[in-house]
């Protein structure tokens, strides 16, 4: 039996961007790393809820592509 | 309305393949600019490919990769300029891939122009109110003549910036589209772009960064003196 073919289409697409957005919120502490200033504990609690915001986007762009209509 | 029929599904395989190496591509042009300390950017050639021949979702994807890669290789100040390789994604996508302005190089000059100043309008207010108008790019030293000349930081980086950004996209936008002309046929099926055997890829690339390197000359020999 052939196998057939994987493909996407634009729910996938926008499954992409959704998750494209959580990985931009889960790194965009580290644009400002370089400040000065910045105390590093604020930072880190700063950066974790960044990571725990990014990991949820993710989470609902993976729910979206599971989702039966 | 969508003018063009691109195909609606895609093979997962282009997908899995396009957009790791688009975003290579993305972080090898960034570094090459860097290392060149070059006016424009380079990194948004591999988005420009992917946003047209995946979509312009997958596009911002591509271009999301490369500045957070980019800021592990090349510079910290990369990420939050992420949005920008987005919005150059959407424009790219939605304009050439899904409404049919890749059909003459006439109208993708038009893209490159448009992708140009939307992506400026978002650079700025990052550079302003991120990193207080120096980010560490060669643009800087033109923002600081136009903001000596008596104009606001905010006006002195949108300005600064525009003729650097039009030529960066408009280079991105012919040398995508001489990649995407020589990728399999299959991939960019039902796309509108100016047809294969009207003009050479390499003319096309070369065309497209002649007309970026003069934007690039007009900043650096109009627009830089007019400020004293």
């Amino acid at each position: 039996m052939a196998n057939k073919q994987m493909t996407v289409g634009p729910k996938e697409g926008a499954v992409a961007g959704v998750v494209a957005m959580g990985i931009f919120t889960m790194f965009i502490p580290m644009g400002v790393i370089g400040f000065q200033g910045v105390a590093e504990t604020n930072f880190l609690t700063l950066w974790a809820m960044n990571v725990l915001i990014g990991a949820f986007v993710i989470g609902s762009g993976i729910a979206v592509l599971r989702a039966k209509d | 309305m969508s003018g063009a029929k691109a195909a609606s599904r895609i093979p997962l395989s282009y997908v899995a393949v396009l957009v790791p190496v688009m975003g290579a591509l993305n972080v090898v042009g960034g570094s090459i600019n860097n290392a060149l300390k070059l006016p424009i950017f380079l990194d948004m050639i591999g988005t420009m490919v992917a946003a047209v021949a995946l979509g312009p979702w997958w596009g911002a994807l591509t271009g999301i990769i490369t500045n957070v890669a980019g800021a592990f290789t090349i510079n910290p100040t990369m990420i939050p300029f992420s949005l920008c390789n987005v919005v150059g994604a959407l424009v790219w996508g939605y304009m050439i891939r899904n409404n049919g302005w890749g059909r003459t190089p006439g109208r993708l000059i038009v893209v490159g122009i448009v992708c140009g100043v939307l992506v400026q309008l978002m650079a700025t207010p990052i550079v302003v109110f991120v990193f207080g108008g120096a980010t560490g790019h060669s643009s800087d030293a033109l923002l600081a003549a136009f903001a000596a000349a008596g104009n606001s930081l905010f006006v002195s980086s949108l300005a600064s910036g525009i003729t650097g950004s039009i030529a960066d996209k408009m280079i991105a936008t012919f040398v995508g589209l001489a990649i995407l002309r020589a990728l399999p046929s299959g991939l960019t099926a039902g796309i509108e772009l100016p047809k294969r055997d009207a003009t050479g890829n390499l003319v096309l690339a070369v065309g497209g960064v002649l007309v970026g390197v003069v934007f690039i000359l007009i900043t650096i020999f109009v627009v830089k003196p007019a400020l004293g």
